[in-house]
């Protein structure tokens, strides 16, 4: 598809060149016909010359007769004036009829006669003047000078009637390059004419409906760019808006990262009393860890002091069994004794009444046993728990031990911690001071970028503007291209 | 000294007081007004026997089972060179059987029969006017016919005769030893 330049360009090209032809034809006819015109004047000239040399020696010859006739020197201008005039006019001639070698020929034919003629009026004006009259009239009446001026008539008509034929040939040539420029030019410019117009239709026609396609194209664009343009404007304001939040919140990130550098050069210095005091500590760390040894070994005795007792305990309490199962059978003997005294009669009364203490005293054993293995329970409960609890003890010292043994490794970690946490802090004392550098530039280049955003809203704001325009724009192009189209 | 050692002490002496006091006061005239007993217990029950229906009180006695039908008859023990056979006290007082049954009395009488029953508590003397006829509503059955009644406490009496009686009808007499 040719492109709007192309059309155009192809359009004034092949007008150009329709002109240039119509121009060249114009101007060869216009050369030539200037051409053949110079050489009509040229003829007009040769003409002229011509009959100037014949007017001059008749002048001449008038000259001669009137001083014949009078004697009277004021006669003899005329004759000086020819006299003079023919030998330039001759040379002028031969020069204008350079290009002709017939009117050359006539020239040196016609040119001796000429001197011949003027010397007869020369001899007879001498004559009249020395001889008087008759001399010079029979001079004259030999008839010599009319000769030579009857010849000099010949040959300037045959050179007249040749140059009249150049002119009429040159004429017809005229006529005939006046008529071929004149056919050129009314023929060229009507098909010139016809194709300018024909090109301008279709170029009208062609650029209308393309030009109308882009500038619909270009109308809805510049709705979206419109749009687009409204758009970024809103955005613009919105980023406006929040690029001043983002300056508020930077001054206020400023402030409390200057207090935060406040506060790491505070925990610094508090870090470093803590690595004073965590170094003290862990002395006081390992004296409570001996104390703690010894009062896991002297928990392990009282343990196994604890333990003795109950095993003494337990062997109380089988002693006692043995005890309480006499006096059962202490008591059950008694009472077999009492039953039998009763079955003795009066006699067995006294030994029934020994049987009776034996059955109390085994009675008081028995409840002295109870007593007894009540107290061993109780000793044993007291004691089991004593054990219990010590055991517990020992091994919550056991545990603790081991726990303090691990706050011990703690406190050492602790302590190391405490010197790398200082040497942190430093760090965070620097990074924040370095940050707090960071952000102070952060927020130059911040209140920058808001700034730029402003302009960045006032571009958008204008941008819209221009979009709306381009709108307007393009609908106005677009009615005229289709009130152009539709005519 | 502390105070439960000083308690010990004093506990000590009158128990030996008592003691020599026993064997330096006369006979108790009017012994017969009290009753020699048994304390007993029978399942978690207790019960008294009268000291003077019972010949002999033993322990931990090895007792042979023997086969058979009655499940009162737990099987036969010896008792001073004699076979006795060995009733337990608890089903024939209508409970049901088990227990440690490691306590056992020998009847008074001519029929020698042993009665097992769960434990021993004691020998108790108790005046006449502390036992009571069985009153109705206390107890149904018929083998507790007296009661030891006190302020404190109320104890039924098993009665071994109706015992002995109860074992009579349902043994074959031939089966029962005589003394």
């Amino acid at each position: 598809m040719w492109t709007f330049g192309k059309k155009i360009a192809a359009g004034f090209a092949i007008s150009f060149a329709l002109l240039a032809g119509i121009g060249t034809v114009a101007y060869r006819s216009t050369v030539s016909l200037t051409r053949t015109s110079y050489s009509v004047a040229h003829s007009h000239l040769v003409l002229e010359t011509i009959a100037n040399v014949l007017s001059q020696m008749k002048d001449a010859e008038t000259g001669q007769r009137g001083f014949l006739i009078t004697g009277d020197d004021a006669y003899l201008e005329p004759y000086r004036s020819g006299r003079d005039s023919v030998e330039k006019l001759v040379k002028d001639l031969r020069e204008l009829t350079a290009d002709n070698p017939r009117q050359q020929k006539r020239i040196d034919e016609v040119e001796p006669i000429i001197a011949a003629k003027l010397a007869e009026l020369k001899q007879t004006v001498d004559l009249r003047r020395s001889a008087g009259f008759e001399q010079a009239r029979i001079v004259v009446q030999g008839g010599a000078g009319k000769r030579s001026m009857d010849d000099i008539r010949r040959v300037l008509e045959q050179m007249d009637l040749e140059e009249r034929d150049l002119l009429r040939q040159r004429a017809s040539e005229v006529e005939a390059s006046a008529s071929g420029a004149r056919l050129t030019i009314i023929l060229g410019t009507l098909s010139c004419l016809i194709f300018v117009s024909a090109t301008g239709f279709y170029l009208t026609h062609s650029l209308t409906s393309q030009i109308g396609s882009v500038v619909r194209h270009v109308q809805s664009s510049s709705a979206e760019l419109q749009s687009a343009a409204n758009q970024q404007a809103t955005g613009a304001k919105e980023q406006a808006t929040a690029m001043n939040e983002i300056t508020t919140t930077i001054r206020e990130l400023l402030a409390t990262s200057r207090q935060i550098a406040e506060s790491a050069q505070r925990v610094s210095q508090i870090a470093e009393q803590a690595v004073s005091a965590a170094v003290s500590g862990d002395g006081t760390v390992d004296k409570a860890h001996e104390s703690i040894g010894g009062i896991r070994h002297q928990v392990d005795l009282i343990v196994n002091h604890m333990l003795e007792l109950g095993k003494k305990s337990q062997q109380i309490g089988a002693v006692l069994e043995i005890v309480s199962e006499l006096a059962e059978q202490t008591n059950i003997l008694a009472i077999n004794a009492t039953i039998e005294a009763a079955g003795a009669g009066d006699t067995g009364k006294r030994f029934a009444v020994v049987a009776d203490e034996i059955r109390k005293l085994a009675d008081r054993v028995a409840g002295s046993t109870k007593e007894i293995r009540s107290l061993i329970d109780d000793v044993r409960s007291a004691v089991n728990t004593t054990v219990m609890a010590t055991e517990t003890g020992s091994k919550s010292v056991e545990s603790g031990s081991n726990q303090f043994a691990d706050v011990a490794t703690a406190f050492k970690q602790i302590a190391d911690l405490v010197g790398t946490t200082t040497e942190a802090a430093r760090e965070i004392e620097l990074s924040t001071k370095q940050q707090t550098t960071a952000v102070e530039q952060v927020n130059v280049a911040i209140a920058n970028v808001a700034q730029t955003t402003k302009e960045t809203e006032a571009s958008s704001g204008q941008t819209l503007q221009t979009a709306s325009q381009l709108a307007l724009l393009s609908g106005e192009l677009l009615r005229l291209v289709q009130s152009q189209a539709s005519a | 000294m502390s105070e439960n050692q000083t308690a010990v002490i004093e506990r000590s002496t009158e128990l030996r007081r008592a003691f020599d006091r026993s064997f330096s006061e006369a006979p108790v005239a009017g012994a017969s007004q009290w009753d020699d007993l048994l304390d007993i217990r029978v399942g978690s029950d207790p019960y008294a026997i009268h000291l003077d229906q019972v010949t002999g009180v033993f322990a931990d006695k090895l007792v042979t089972p023997l086969p058979g039908s009655f499940p009162e008859l737990l099987g036969i023990a010896g008792f001073r060179g004699a076979i006795v056979p060995v009733y337990d006290l608890r089903s024939l007082l209508g409970y049901t059987r088990g227990g440690s049954q490691r306590w056992l009395i020998l009847i008074a009488g001519q029929t020698r029969i042993a009665l097992t029953f769960d434990q021993f508590e004691g020998h108790t003397r108790v005046p006449r006017t502390a036992i009571a006829k069985e009153a109705s509503g206390e107890t149904q059955r018929l083998s507790v016919r007296e009661v030891i009644r006190t302020a404190s406490f109320v104890r039924p009496i098993v009665h071994l005769p109706f015992v002995l009686e109860m074992i009579r009808k349902r043994v074959p007499q031939g089966n029962l030893q005589k003394e």
